[in-house]
C-alpha cells in the first residue's frame, strides 16, 4: 500500500503544548509504502497522572509490533511505560522534588488512554484489506466516493461522554481489557481516505455527518503544511461551541 | 445549556463549604456500625471532599486551579474555617489547598484499579480540619456569609460554572429559618446557572442513608425535610456524570444526603475524562 499521511495536533486551549496528552505514531508525514501499514492513536485521560506519555507509549508499541498479538502488544507498551515511570520518579528525586500525597493515588493507579489503532496489509497493488482495534472513544473513519463507509468505533456524537473505556498502564489481567477491545475488519482501494481523530474531532465529524454535511471536505483542506490554519480553524470551532475544548488531534491517511 | 461552563485554570469554580460546628455535634451520628460523633463525621467529610478534589485536580506539574475552595464554620461564631496559614481567608485556589494540609494521617482504602478490581491500599490521608463543637448553629448567618462570599466572586467570574455550596449540619438552626437565606443563596447566578446549594445531613437519627433522593416523602424528621427542601435539584450535567458511574437518579433528584458519604459530588463535576473500570 502507498499513503499520503498528514498529521494535524493542538492542545486544549488555555493549556501549554507540554500538557497535551494525545499520541499518535508513526509521527512523521509524508508518503509511506509497504506491504503492511500501521497507525496508531491515543488519548491520554486528564484525571490520570502521565497518561500523556503512557498515550505515546501505547500508539508507538503498536506500531512497531507487526506480528504481535493485542496483549502481547498492551504488555510490552505497560513495561515500557513502567521504565518512563522509574525514570520520572528518579527525576523528580534528583530534583529535590518528592511525591506528594496528592499524587500517590493517581501514580500507584497507574495511567489510562484511549486506543485505536489500524493495520492496513496490501493484497494488489491498489487494494488490500485493513483491521483496525479500540478502546474508547477515538475513532476511525474511511470514506470512499465522497460517501463515509465506516465511523468506527463510535457513530453519534451522542456516543461521546467523559467516561470512555480506557486502557490501564497497570492491570493484573491484560486479558480482561483485550476482551473489552473493538475490533473492525474493512477493504481498502486506491483513492480512498481514512482519519484517525481523538474524540472532540471525532464528535465534531459525526454531528457534521448527521447534519447532512460532508465534513472530511474540510479536513483535506488542510495542507502539509497547514499546522496554523488548522489551529486557526480549530479555534474558531471552540469559540462558537461547536468543537469540545480539548486535545485535538488528526492523521489523514490518502491512499494513492 | 446551563451547567455546562469548561472547568478550568482560565475559568475555575468555587466550592464553599459551610461546617455545623455547634454543640449538638457532639452527639453520635445515627446508624453505622461504630459510634462516631456527629463532629467527627463532619471533619472526616470535608477532609475526604478536599482530598479527593485534590486528587481529581492532581498532574504532573502540580494541582490545577479548576477550583478555588473555601470553609465557613458556624457554631460559637460564623468564619472562616481554614486553619494555619489560609486562616482568615474566604476562598483559596485549590493548589494552596493541597500544599497546607494540617496533618497527613495514614489511613487503608479500597481501591479500584483499571480492570475493575479492588484492593486495599494503605494512603495518606490529610486532614485540615480537627472536630469542633462548642455553641450554636447559626444556619442563617453561615448561608447569609455564603451569599456574601458566593456573590463576590461571581462578579469576578461571571462566566463561571455556577458556585457549589455544601452545607454539612445536622439541622438545627438556632438563629432562625434557613429556607429564605438558602433561596437568596441559589438566585446568585453566573451566565451558565444558578448557584448550586447541596445539604449532607448528619443525623443522630437511626433511619437509614439516603442519598440524592427527589422527594422527602422517605426522610425521617422535619429537620432532613427542611433540608431536603433547601437543595438545589442536580443539573442534568451532574445527573449524566451519576448515571455514566452506575448511580441512577430521578431526573428532580436534589442534592441532599442524609447520614452517607456524599463525596461522590466531586466526580459528577466534569474537568475532562474520568477514569472508571472497564465496562
Amino acid at each position: 500500500m502507498r499513503a499520503l499521511t498528514t498529521s494535524f495536533w493542538l492542545a486544549r486551549a488555555g493549556n501549554d503544548a507540554a500538557e497535551y496528552e494525545d499520541a499518535f505514531a508513526p509521527q512523521k508525514d509524508g508518503r509511506h509504502s509497504a506491504r503492511r501499514l500501521r497507525f496508531a492513536m491515543a488519548d491520554g485521560a486528564s484525571e490520570s497522572m502521565l497518561s500523556g506519555r503512557w498515550a505515546d507509549a501505547l500508539a508507538r508499541t503498536w506500531c512497531k509490533s507487526e506480528r504481535a498479538s493485542t496483549t502481547d502488544v498492551l504488555e510490552a507498551a505497560m513495561a515500557e511505560f513502567e521504565d518512563v515511570l522509574a525514570a520520572y520518579l528518579d527525576e523528580r528525586g534528583r530534583q529535590d522534588r518528592p511525591v506528594q500525597w496528592f499524587e500517590e493515588p493517581g501514580l500507584a493507579r497507574g495511567a489510562f488512554a484511549t486506543f485505536l489503532g489500524v493495520q492496513f496489509t496490501t493484497r494488489r497493488t491498489s487494494s488490500g484489506s485493513w483491521t483496525a482495534t479500540s478502546l474508547g472513544d477515538t475513532c476511525l473513519f474511511h470514506v470512499r466516493d465522497d460517501e463515509l463507509l465506516t465511523s468506527f468505533p463510535l457513530k453519534s456524537p451522542s456516543d461521546f461522554g467523559s467516561t470512555p473505556n480506557l486502557v490501564p498502564s497497570r492491570t493484573d489481567d491484560v486479558e480482561h481489557v483485550v476482551r473489552h477491545m473493538e475490533e473492525r475488519e474493512g477493504e481498502w482501494r486506491s483513492g480512498d481516505l481514512f482519519v484517525l481523530a481523538t474524540d472532540a474531532l471525532a464528535a465534531w465529524f459525526l454531528g457534521e455527518v448527521e447534519a447532512g454535511h460532508a465534513p472530511w471536505h474540510q479536513l483535506q483542506g488542510f495542507s502539509a503544511r497547514g499546522q496554523a490554519t488548522f489551529a486557526q480553524w480549530v479555534s474558531g470551532l471552540r469559540t462558537e461551541r461547536r468543537l469540545r475544548n480539548d486535545d485535538v488531534t488528526m492523521v489523514r491517511i490518502e491512499v494513492l | 445549556m446551563p451547567y455546562s461552563a469548561e472547568i478550568s485554570r482560565a475559568n475555575p469554580t468555587c466550592f464553599l463549604f459551610l461546617i455545623d460546628q455547634s454543640e449538638s455535634m457532639r452527639e453520635a451520628i445515627g446508624g453505622g456500625d461504630v459510634p462516631m460523633a456527629k463532629a467527627d463525621a463532619v471533619a472526616d467529610a470535608v477532609n475526604r471532599l478536599l482530598s479527593e478534589l485534590t486528587i481529581k485536580c492532581a498532574k504532573e506539574e502540580g494541582v490545577r486551579d479548576y477550583f478555588h475552595v473555601g470553609v465557613i464554620g458556624y457554631g460559637a461564631k460564623v468564619g472562616p474555617a481554614f486553619g494555619g496559614v489560609l486562616a482568615g481567608r474566604n476562598l483559596v485556589p485549590l493548589s494552596q489547598v493541597a500544599a497546607q494540609p494540617a496533618n497527613l494521617e495514614e489511613r487503608t482504602r479500597a481501591v479500584r484499579n483499571g480492570a475493575g478490581t479492588v484492593t486495599q491500599q494503605t494512603v495518606k490521608f490529610p486532614t485540615w480540619f480537627s472536630p469542633t463543637a462548642y455553641g450554636d448553629t447559626p444556619m442563617c448567618g453561615a448561608l447569609t456569609m455564603a451569599h456574601d462570599v458566593v456573590g463576590k466572586w461571581l462578579a469576578e467570574h461571571p462566566g463561571s460554572f455556577p458556585p457549589i455550596v455544601l452545607n454539612i449540619t445536622d439541622g438545627e438552626s438556632t438563629d432562625g429559618d434557613p429556607s429564605g437565606p438558602a433561596e437568596a443563596l441559589r438566585e446568585l447566578m453566573s451566565a451558565d446557572g444558578n448557584a448550586l446549594l447541596f445539604n449532607l445531613h448528619v443525623s443522630s437519627d437511626q433511619s437509614d442513608p439516603i442519598v440524592f433522593p427527589n422527594a422527602d416523602r422517605a426522610l425521617p424528621d422535619d429537620y432532613a425535610r427542611l433540608l431536603f427542601r433547601m437543595s438545589s435539584v442536580l443539573p442534568p450535567t451532574m445527573r449524566t456524570a451519576a448515571m455514566q458511574q452506575e448511580l441512577a437518579l430521578a431526573t428532580d433528584a436534589r442534592g441532599f444526603v442524609f447520614n452517607a458519604d456524599i463525596s461522590a459530588i466531586v466526580q459528577f463535576l466534569d474537568v475532562g475524562t474520568q477514569v472508571l473500570g472497564l465496562r
